[in-house]
């Protein structure tokens, strides 16, 4: 046990459920109309309650419990059972490695309440939210993280751009488009209702990913630090590329602009932070900040799915750039630390990213179709009525108002 | 002793001016009230995450100057000068005849 790494780990724990309360709260809050801002915050506290109490029932024992045939964890580790205070992983008490744990099973289907705002059922989120994170993170999450198949394969995503953002991505994409479009989409939307806000969260969620990206080092030392700086650099790049897009194509860099791309370039160098330089992350921030941006239009205006806050061009897109781009940038030439692709070629390394990529897509694109129609039919149907929507789901859903004006 | 009414739609940030505008030309009473509204140079465009907005109603502030009949074409110049730095974006001021409340004329 080295006291050292579990402190750090302990405050990542911190760290990392601080970009969901109250980071990603503000930041989704701030994008929507100030009718259902509560609503969107009281979506990102329901899960983080849910996920919360599903991760010590059994989604922790489905993800980390003895491996069955590299698909799913046993059921060994049932509400954290043979998790005590002696017990370790690695260096660190495992309880405090379930903790960590636990706030990236928090985050991830929070991610993917940007899709649905506005218009769902707040028993629909329970529901597609419960269920989501036992079928689909924590299988994923096993498969990576846990002695799974793609863990033995040897494939790199130290943070989580499969597991986390690639997985809560497509899934946004195919909920949004099983949800149907917002009223007045695209042409007639009302803009973001507070972009203060949203800077305030993307603020807090910069701050908390040194705990996520820097924490799944699990230790206290040179490799959380280069982690962290890789990510910090990627969040300021990510900030720069895509204000440039903006500024050229705009003739102005907005706020609510500058804060995407630091969340692009956070999400994009996710699966790579430990694994490379902070030239790295660089590379990735700058790319993350202008594929994202265009990404955006993609979803939105020729698909037409209103994925409303943009999960899957920021967080699926970036994930999946993260998730190839690390086979070359983890190279010693680039100052990757650690694990690098030097042993093996890096074509090869490309290959079972792309294979895992694949798998991802797949797993959490058709488990989320299959349990948004089982919702359905358990809630009669996810969407609110038209008239819930018009008057916003802060009163009609809560009995709430966010302001009194 | 006849009162009219002068009123304008300002943007709020040339609310301060206007004020100083009245109180020089002697207007005793003004109103002023937050609104939003469109129309002349209300209403615009704006961008998020590379998406147009259409913002026609916008935060303005509706100023009502009650004064006396004899200051009526002083206050309207005032306002309407006040109103704008750019002698082509000023706002346009209306000028209504009052029915006062109390006919004895107690108030006046």
């Amino acid at each position: 046990m080295n006291s050292g790494d579990t402190a750090w780990i302990l405050a990542s724990t911190a760290l990392v459920l601080l970009m969901t309360l109250p980071g990603l709260a503000l930041f989704y809050g701030g994008l929507v109309r100030s009718r259902s801002v509560l609503s969107v915050m009281m979506q990102c506290f329901g899960i983080a309650a849910a996920a919360s109490l599903l991760w010590l029932i059994i989604g922790y024992s489905l993800s980390f419990g003895d491996d069955l045939g590299g698909v799913l964890g046993g059921a060994g580790k049932v509400f954290f059972d043979g998790v005590n205070t002696d017990s370790q992983q690695g260096t660190i008490p495992e309880i405090v490695f379930a903790m960590f744990q636990m706030t990236f099973a928090i985050i991830t289907p929070a991610l993917i309440v940007g899709a649905y705002v506005e218009r769902i059922k707040f028993p629909a989120v329970l529901l597609i939210s419960a269920a989501w994170v036992l079928l689909v993170y924590s299988p994923i999450c096993h498969w990576v993280w846990g002695s799974g198949w793609l863990q033995e394969m040897g494939v790199m995503d130290f943070a989580g751009g499969l597991v986390v953002h690639l997985s809560a991505g497509v899934s946004a994409l195919v909920i949004a488009a099983m949800l149907g479009r917002r009223q007045g989409f695209p042409g007639q939307l009302q803009p973001p209702h507070n972009p203060g806000m949203t800077a305030a969260g993307a603020a807090l969620l910069w701050v908390g990913w040194f705990g996520f990206n820097g924490g799944s080092q699990l230790a206290a030392d040179g490799g959380a630090g280069m982690a962290i700086a890789a990510t910090h650099i990627a969040a300021a790049a990510g900030a720069a590329s895509w204000s440039a897009v903006e500024w050229l194509k705009f003739g102005r860099p907005s706020l609510v602009g500058a804060a995407t791309g630091v969340i692009a370039g956070l999400a994009t160098v996710t699966p790579a932070s430990g694994f490379v330089g902070p030239a790295g992350g660089l590379i990735l921030g700058a790319v993350a900040g202008v594929v994202c941006f265009f990404a955006v239009d993609v979803v939105k205006e020729r698909l037409k799915v209103d994925d409303s806050l943009d999960v899957f061009a920021v967080h699926g897109v970036g994930g999946a750039i993260g998730v190839l781009l690390v086979s070359f940038l983890a190279a010693t030439a680039l100052q990757g630390g650690g694990v690098s692709v030097d042993s093996g070629s890096m074509l090869e390394q490309l290959g079972v990213q792309a294979l895992a990529l694949a798998a991802v897509v797949g797993w959490a694109a058709g488990f989320t179709f299959i349990i948004v129609k089982a919702s359905s039919v358990i809630t009669g149907g996810i969407r609110v009525d038209e008239q819930a929507e018009l008057e916003g789901l802060d009163l009609t859903a809560h009995g709430e108002r966010g302001y009194d004006l | 002793m006849a009162m009219k009414m002068v009123a304008a739609r300002i943007q709020t940030h040339r609310l301060d001016p206007v004020y100083a505008a009245l109180l020089e030309v002697g207007v005793s009473s003004v109103t002023a009230i937050e609104a939003k509204g469109y129309g002349e140079m209300f209403g615009h465009t704006e961008v998020y995450r590379g998406a147009e907005y259409q913002v026609a109603f916008m935060q303005l502030v509706k100023i009502e100057a009650i004064v006396d009949e004899s200051l009526v074409e002083q206050t309207v110049a005032a306002l309407r000068e006040a109103s704008s730095t750019d002698p082509e974006r000023r706002s346009r001021v209306w000028v209504h005849d009052l029915l006062l409340g109390d006919p004895a004329g107690e108030s006046s």
